[in-house]
């Protein structure tokens, strides 16, 4: 066994006397590739944030290439050689290539100015290296996401890095991207450097990675190899169970679900279109019953939410409410004929980061709440408290600002937020993505219950688990049109990938 | 937040208003103009109410020209409201045809020179519009929704917050609070001079709220804060010429209040 390259030992730290960190322990080999995964709140982030220098610890030792070390600025994490690709791009958009790929590393010249040849040499054989065929003159904001993504990892490259760390790559990215992004990270494995790989995505875990280190709760509680797993293995250590329990329950909490007969038809959106994005979607939705709506990323789920939702303005077609004749041209007027709509982009359109979570849960009720403009606090609280409780939302109290709640619990607030209007039709953008394995089955038995009492639901999700077991019937969208519509029960995954990759039922 | 004078005005969600000064100098030219005129004079009970009502009505105009073009035609606010920083010293100016008007209306200036049960009277009203606005902040429809404006506005608006309204709001009620401040700086001096009312006191207002605590890329409103902010730098000020340091230090010494405030922020944030 090589000396690893990392060895974090018995890390704690805590923030304002609440542990955060217990006891984490974090060893990486040279040129592997390695997993962390661990529920929200286990500590994933409190302990990479220590690695690359943002945090100090507590306590605990860190040895990195054998020697004892103490980084505490990210400057001398990447001094050291741990560069960090993270989730948002911290690049500048509307410059050049060139000029992201050398930022603060920019060759000189003799008389101290930026060597711009050196500069374009360098990006050139990075990017030949990749196999990246773009312009490198033009600014980096002008290319897709992924591109964008993969010169972030061309400029840790560039930097010599001996360990990158990589916090959710492929969130943004489709599966053609995907496989562009592993092979650029076998590529930079095989030529000695080694990858901490974060993903909420098990299939990516056990298709990339070598090693996989499980938190849960503030402690390391499992290292092995993903050769030694299984996929229930991995669950249950995050989870804390046995793989036994979990295999007699299936894998979401939506499954086994009856369809509620003969529900009134709640929404009819027919032939509608907002531009090239969603050209035509037909789709009908009864109360008491979850229609998934399937497709490839790009295939216009998210435009069709936005468009029923009145985000966008229809170019054609027409969506129909159940007793509301009029057109709804914007979400405040689609909230009040009993809509919701939860965002699959948790961060931008979902969280007010400095409000507390109490007045996050209510944003949308709150005009019920008001009487003559005063809201009625002893009545929000209630309800608040109410929610909290059915939900189980863990944060300090109801008035800690939801910026410091995990992804799973400032999710389940959002979902809250949602159902305290009692709506009877609820659009799921993505719900249990970004969050760990056991707020994702919180989250799904929850939807199941909202269903039970009668709302509609439609579920846009690109786990096929979450559909296939979830959803009464899936309607599939290719290229912005809705082109076939799937009952349950009989959908399988095959069925299913079929329709999407060909539009033809199997 | 903006504190002219120690006068609360309403944080613009996330936005900045320069014009906070130049509303001052328009409201402050403008009601001697009315109470000194030929019509007050025969009629000095209506007079005086319409030599506050009008400069009030006309300052929250300024704000609703602010607002519309910041919320409905996606002006940036620090653009938008640069159109009255600049022109609206140059309108007092011409309303008062460049001259310093002097007065006499002990009515009028009781605004700024009286005093009620030992208190000037300036001091009941910043007292009066820090609570009234701290209660609006923290107990109304409209105080919750100017912060969800201000700390995510995409988010606001899929939750159905009507945003557009909320700006304007925001900004009519900013300016027509500047547009008192202005008032009581006139009753103050019995004087009114256009060129020099409320000159840079956006910067003062903006610094006052920093130094308070609120985060100028919205979402934060700490009323109190700002007031301690606002109390804090003025009394420093004071302080420091009575004891006989000159105005340039002073203005260093609150550059480097700012500073201090800030990195404070930045350690309680991070």
């Amino acid at each position: 066994m090589p000396d690893a390259l990392l060895q974090m030992t018995g890390i704690t730290k805590s923030f304002g006397g609440v542990p955060a960190l217990a006891d984490g322990t974090l060893s990486i080999l040279p040129g592997e590739v390695h997993a962390i995964v661990g529920q929200n709140g286990a500590g994933k982030s409190t302990l990479i944030t220590i690695l690359t220098g943002v945090y100090r610890r507590d306590g605990g030792t860190v040895r990195w290439q054998g020697r004892e070390v103490d980084l505490r600025s990210p400057r001398e994490a990447q001094a050291a050689g741990i560069a960090t690709i993270y989730q948002e791009l911290t690049l500048v958009p509307q410059r050049t290539v060139i000029e992201n790929i050398v930022l603060g590393y920019e060759p000189k010249t003799r008389l101290g100015m930026t060597d711009w040849r050196a500069a374009e040499a360098r990006t050139r054989a990075v990017l030949g290296r990749f196999g990246i065929d773009i312009d490198p003159h033009r600014p980096l904001g002008s290319y897709p996401t992924a591109i964008q993504q993969l010169v972030a990892i061309g400029r840790a490259a560039a930097m010599e890095a001996k360990l990158l760390i990589m916090d959710e790559p492929t969130s943004s990215l489709d599966e053609r991207e995907v496989q562009v992004l592993f092979g650029v990270i076998r590529q930079l494995k095989a030529q000695g450097t080694s990858i901490l790989y974060v993903s909420h995505f098990l299939d990516e875990i056990f298709e990339l990675c070598d090693g996989v280190t499980t938190l849960r709760d503030g402690r390391t509680v499992g290292a092995a190899r993903i050769a030694d797993l299984s996929r229930l293995d991995l669950i249950a250590a995050m989870l804390g169970r046995s793989a036994e329990d979990i295999r007699s329950v299936g894998m979401t909490e939506l499954s086994g679900q009856s369809r509620a007969e003969g529900g009134a038809v709640v929404l009819e959106a027919s032939g509608i279109a907002t531009g090239r994005r969603l050209r035509k979607l037909d789709l009908t939705l009864r109360a008491g019953e979850i229609v998934g709506l399937a497709g490839l990323l790009g295939s216009g789920r998210t435009e069709a939410a936005r468009a029923i939702f009145g985000m966008d303005r229809l170019t054609a077609g027409t969506v129909r409410l159940a007793d509301q004749p009029a057109a709804i041209t914007s979400p405040r007027a689609a909230i009040a004929a009993g809509m919701a709509f939860l965002s699959e982009d948790r961060k931008t359109e979902g969280i007010i980061p400095d409000l507390s979570v109490c007045e996050n849960l209510t944003l949308a009720l709150l005009p019920r709440l008001a009487r003559m403009g005063i809201v009625d606090q002893k009545r929000e609280r209630r309800i608040v408290e109410g929610f909290i409780a059915a939900l189980g939302i863990k944060a300090a109290h109801m008035d800690q600002p939801i910026r410091q709640l995990s992804g799973g619990n400032q999710q389940k607030v959002l979902l809250g937020r949602w159902l305290a209007i009692e709506p009877r039709l609820l659009i799921l953008d993505e719900p249990t993505r970004g969050v760990d394995v056991g707020a994702k089955r919180e989250i799904q038995a929850i939807i199941k219950a909202k269903v039970k009492e009668g709302c509609a639901v439609l579920l846009i999700s690109s786990e096929f688990e979450e559909l296939i077991e979830g959803a009464h019937d899936i309607v599939v969208m290719q290229e912005g049109r809705s082109v076939t519509r799937l009952s349950n029960p009989g959908v399988t995954e095959d069925r299913l990938i079929h329709a999407m990759a060909a539009g033809a039922p199997a | 937040m903006r504190w002219p004078q120690g006068h609360p005005h309403d944080p613009p969600p996330g936005g900045i208003d320069l014009s906070v000064g130049s509303v001052m100098a328009v409201a402050g030219a403008l009601a001697p103009i009315i109470f000194l005129s030929d019509w007050a004079t025969a009629n000095p009970g209506l007079g005086l109410a319409a030599s506050i009502a009008v400069p009030l009505l006309v300052a929250a105009l300024c704000g609703l020209f602010n607002g519309v073009l910041i919320a409905l035609l996606g002006v940036q606010p620090i653009i938008a409201t640069l159109i009255f920083f600049i022109s609206g010293r140059g309108i007092a100016q011409v309303l008062t045809n460049g001259n310093l008007q002097t007065f006499t209306n002990p009515d009028f200036t009781w605004l700024g020179t009286g005093r009620l049960l030992g208190l000037p009277v300036q001091g009941w009203i910043a007292l009066a519009l820090t609570i009234t606005i701290a209660l609006v902040v923290r107990r109304s429809l409209y105080g919750r929704y100017l912060l969800s404006v201000g700390g995510n506005e995409r988010a606001a608006t899929l939750a159905g917050v009507p945003v557009a309204r909320v700006k304007i709001t925001t900004y009519v009620i900013a300016a027509t609070l500047a547009g008192l401040a202005g008032m009581i700086v006139v009753a103050q001096n019995s004087a009114s001079d256009a060129a020099r009312i409320g000159q840079l006191m956006e910067l003062d207002a903006i610094a006052a709220a920093v130094v308070g605590g609120a985060a100028l890329s919205g979402g934060r409103a700490p009323i109190f804060g700002a007031l301690l902010g606002a109390v804090f730098i003025q009394l420093m000020g004071y302080t420091l010429i009575a004891n006989g340091i000159s105005d340039e230090m002073t203005l260093i010494v609150t550059a480097a209040i700012i500073v201090l405030a800030v990195w404070l922020q930045r350690g309680a944030r991070a």
